[in-house]
């Protein structure tokens, strides 16, 4: 018994004995029109399955693109707006209005002294640059610093020591003479 | 046509053929392709051209791949064949060594069973099988003797050698 079976396999091993020989039995020629027929329609059928699909993932492609688009372009413009530099401030140091000193040997508390004008005498650079503000920083500049109005504070200025000149010539008029 | 002749025409044919089966199945291309060049292989002394080769190779990857399609159409709708039934109404030594048999070669890997298969079905020698493989005749030998020992292992715990 054993002996069969041993050489049952032997002879399979071989491979002088197929296990399927009716795989190797040609298709008769209808047999493959047949067939030939029914592959090319079941292709058919798949290619017509598949395209919308492709479609549809051709289309949730271009939505995910614009998306994306719109995400940098919005990304871009933060971006710019936050790093925009501030228009420069023009910043001036105030400056005090001209003081009226009541002057110590006059007759009454009410008589000033009059006051230097300056404004005819040359000017001292060095100083100037002194006063000048230096640009202002960039942490400076985000600061919430208001703006001075400069000719209107020069004016007022002017205004205040051509009052005190009135008053002096008033108090003083033999100066004048 | 001659025997050496089927390596160069399979050789060139062997990319289509895989190509027209992948379209269709592309898991179990390897497998429609290695059915239909056994099929060929058979066939080759009748055939009088090449090209007479390449068309039938055609047809034939298409019915292989059919003949799988309603296979497994099948298989879905019916139930496999219980073993132990078949042991009970058929247990003449024969069935149960081819059954054991089958099972081996379904227990290979893949590359190995379609080898594996072309030389034991198809009678088809190492030449032949390398063409239709796309494998170079040395790794086809080593793995058919490798396939060899598997089955002889597989066989061996089930106390049939």
């Amino acid at each position: 018994m054993k002996k069969e079976k041993a050489m049952l396999i032997d002879r399979y091993l071989a491979g002088e004995a197929p296990l399927h020989p009716e795989r190797l039995v040609l298709p008769t020629d209808e047999e493959l029109n047949e067939t030939e027929i029914e592959f090319d329609q079941l292709m058919a059928e798949r290619l017509q399955n598949t395209t919308p699909v492709r479609n549809a993932r051709i289309i949730s492609l271009w939505s995910w693109a614009a998306a994306a688009c719109v995400l940098i372009i919005i990304g871009i413009g933060i971006i710019l707006l936050w790093d925009k530099p501030s228009q420069p401030v023009k910043i001036v140091a105030k400056q005090k209005p001209a003081k009226t000193i009541v002057a110590p040997n006059a007759p009454s508390g009410n008589m000033l002294t009059p006051i230097e004008d300056h404004r005819d005498k040359p000017m001292n650079l060095a100083k100037v640059k002194q006063s000048v503000p230096k640009t202002p920083s960039r942490e400076e500049e985000r600061l919430d610093i208001p703006e001075i109005d400069i000719a209107a504070e020069v004016s007022d200025i002017l205004a205040n020591i051509d009052q005190l000149e009135q008053q002096i010539i008033v108090t003083n008029p033999q100066n004048n003479n | 046509m001659k025997a050496e002749l089927f390596t160069s025409v399979v050789s060139r044919l062997r990319p289509r053929l895989l190509s027209i089966a992948s379209s269709f199945d592309t898991v179990n291309a390897e497998d429609a392709v290695q059915e239909a060049l056994m099929r060929l292989w058979t066939a080759w002394e009748r055939l009088p051209e090449p090209a007479d080769a390449e068309r039938l190779a055609v047809r034939l990857t298409k019915y292989a791949c059919i003949t799988d399609y309603r296979r497994r159409q099948k298989q879905q709708t019916v139930e496999l064949k219980d073993v132990a039934a078949m042991e009970t109404t058929d247990t003449t030594d024969e069935t149960v060594i081819q059954y054991a048999l089958e099972q081996a070669v379904a227990a290979l890997p893949p590359a190995e069973r379609r080898l594996w298969t072309m030389h034991a079905e198809a009678r088809m020698g190492i030449v032949q099988i390398a063409a239709a493989s796309g494998i170079s005749s040395r790794s086809v030998s080593t793995m058919l003797s490798s396939a060899r020992h598997h089955i002889c292992e597989i066989l061996k715990k089930g106390d049939l050698l």
